[in-house]
């Protein structure tokens, strides 16, 4: 089939983002957007724009009816979900293959086994992939038995919902005195949070940090990893600061676990872009998930590897061959990305509204990714991200500094921005350092909280 | 126009799968609307009218488009809506063609339709208007 155009099921920076990548390919873009999005600036850059449904993402970006009818309405030949909404729901993945368009993505059943935190564990495992010590499946329902595993795994431990995600359905357990209970309570709010009791029990790592892999697979066979991350800079399970390469993991190491991941992708016949996400400590990888979408922080991927992954993931999806080999990705220097969030800094309050006036930084190795401009409104009804801030440079602290430099520079009326929470991380000696943990962010901001007080 | 139940599961099947929420499907002179309604409402129409986002001033309530597609002011088997018309709460006054699916567009109060904003045959999105009805009573 001849692609002529592909519909953007996503909205804001990273539908913009979708839109610049479908240019260089000489493709047309449809852009759907949601009643509170409508006119929004960034929509006069596709194509075409149509508003699909209400302001509450679910009778629009999440109604897979709404999507497919435009899809129809507007004669699209392909899909492409950007992150969040429906990018790794498998429904409707199906529905656009079924609809005999394009979904740029893996099939709708790649995209189900890695949903499913239990079974894309076990076939990970099983394809080599290092995994985390734990109950390799759901934990069953006999009291002895998951005493006996979690005696077997050892303490501490952690009991997560197979259907949850975003830090959601988990409880840590430090003795097998509590280990009933929470067993109790977790099932309880995974069958009410996500209507599936499935939970599963793993070594909880005290101090891990966040590394993942970046791979692009054609479906052909052929696939390359583009690198490594570190999103140890977390708040609430979301990140919000990432960086390439992640400091001090040694490049070997890096490089056999790239491999492994981008077998395990041909063994599954992976179509797309991907990341592999891990716990990393004390030397160990353990991989947590996978993530079958593009995913916010790919730009400094794309900064130290010179490669346009949105429009290789187009590319890829349309049939094409990926054409490059392993020999030929090259990672240099180093890159960070802010996550620039219309909220109050310090306590993560959203702050929706009109933004009256925007000035975003630049110079030498900035890129701003954004669909903000003078005017823009921020809706409350979706994710507060509004805008990342990369920084590019030859070494990690030449990187630190320009992005410094880069959020002196960013100004915003109307709404609040983040902006000073990351100046905080930045300049902290524990960041400057690279002693990274998930925890770090969470501990900078209680220091700097104790700190107020005195 | 006689629909086998395995006919019927299998339409039902299939706007499961794809997610639609409402269905008509045409057979010769006959068609069939399924509406798979989260609320179990007996009313189609309110439920297009909570996606429609009608407004309702002094003046009149606007009409407007439940969904992407080519806005008709008529049903292929039934009568065009024009201006003067009376409509009764739940009446059709038109349909959004996409390809071959119609979305129905209701009346969302009864009264007397005073403007037909769109034109007829013409492309329309969520929320377009499509019609004013100066509400009876």
């Amino acid at each position: 089939m001849s692609v002529r155009s592909i519909l953007i099921a996503n909205r804001g920076e990273i539908a913009l983002r979708i839109i610049r990548a479908c240019r260089t390919l000489g493709l047309r873009t449809i852009a759907v957007c949601s009643e509170a999005d409508r006119g929004a600036a960034y929509l006069a850059l596709a194509d075409r724009a149509v508003c699909i449904g209400g302001a509450a993402a679910d009778t629009s970006y999440l109604d897979i009816g709404a999507v497919m009818l435009a899809a129809a309405a507007v004669g699209a030949d392909a899909i492409h979900p950007g992150y969040g909404f429906l990018s790794e729901n498998g429904d409707f993945a199906e529905a656009v293959e079924g609809a005999g368009l394009i979904f740029i993505g893996p099939t709708s059943d790649v995209v189900r086994l890695m949903g499913d935190k239990i079974a894309a564990k076990a076939k990970m495992r099983e394809l080599g992939v290092p995994c985390v010590a734990g109950s390799h499946g759901a934990l069953p329902d006999d009291p002895q038995l998951c005493q006996a595993c979690a005696t077997e795994v050892g303490y501490p431990l952690i009991i997560k919902a197979a259907g949850g995600g975003g830090g959601r359905g988990m409880r840590i357990v430090r003795d097998s005195a509590s280990l009933h209970q929470a067993i109790g309570a977790t099932r309880e709010e995974a069958r009410r949070a996500f209507a599936n009791p499935t939970i599963y029990l793993e070594k909880f790592l005290e101090h891990p940090r966040h590394v993942e892999i970046q791979v692009i697979c054609d479906g052909g066979g052929e696939g390359v990893w583009l690198g490594a991350r570190d999103c140890s800079m977390q708040r609430r399970h979301q990140k919000l600061i990432e960086e390439a390469p992640p400091p001090g993991v040694p490049e070997a190491n890096i490089a056999e676990l790239g491999e492994r991941c981008v077998a395990a992708c041909r063994a599954i016949g992976y179509r797309g872009v991907g990341t592999f996400e891990f716990l990393y400590q004390d030397g160990i990888f353990a991989f947590i998930e996978m993530n079958t979408r593009i995913q916010v922080e790919h730009p400094i991927t794309e900064e130290t590897s010179g490669i346009d992954i949105v429009r290789e993931q187009i590319r890829v999806a349309l049939g094409e061959p990926l054409g490059l080999r392993q020999s030929e990705v090259t990672c240099r220097g180093h890159a960070i990305e802010c996550r620039i969030n219309a909220e109050h800094p310090f306590d993560g309050i959203p702050s929706p509204g009109r933004v009256e006036s925007w000035l975003a930084p630049g110079g030498p190795g900035i890129r701003v990714d954004t669909h903000i401009v003078a005017g823009s409104e921020v809706p409350s009804h979706y994710d507060s991200l509004i805008a990342k801030v990369i920084a590019r440079g030859e070494d990690r602290s030449e990187c630190i500094e320009r992005m410094l430099s880069a959020l002196a520079d960013l100004r915003a009326e109307g709404i609040r921005l983040n902006t000073e929470l990351h100046s905080v991380v930045l300049k902290d000696a524990s960041f400057r350092d690279a002693r990274l943990s998930i925890h770090s962010l969470e501990d900078i901001l209680r220091r700097r909280a104790s700190s107020d007080r005195r | 126009m006689s629909i086998e139940s395995w006919e019927l599961a299998e339409l039902i099947a299939q706007m499961k799968r794809a997610g639609v929420k409402e269905l008509e499907a045409q057979r010769g002179e006959s068609s069939i609307r399924l509406s798979l309604g989260r609320h179990n409402r007996k009313m189609v129409g309110t439920r297009a009218l909570e996606l429609a986002g009608v407004e309702r001033t002094d003046a009149a309530t606007f009409v407007r488009a439940p969904a992407v597609g080519r806005f008709s002011n008529r049903h292929p088997l039934g009568e065009a809506t024009t201006v003067g018309d009376h409509v009764q709460e739940g009446d059709l006054l038109g349909v959004i063609a996409i390809g071959p699916i119609f979305r129905p567009v209701i009346a969302p109060v009864a009264g007397r339709v005073i403007e037909q904003v769109c034109r007829s045959e013409s492309d329309v999105e969520y929320g377009t208007t499509l019609y004013r009805i100066m509400a009876s009573g």
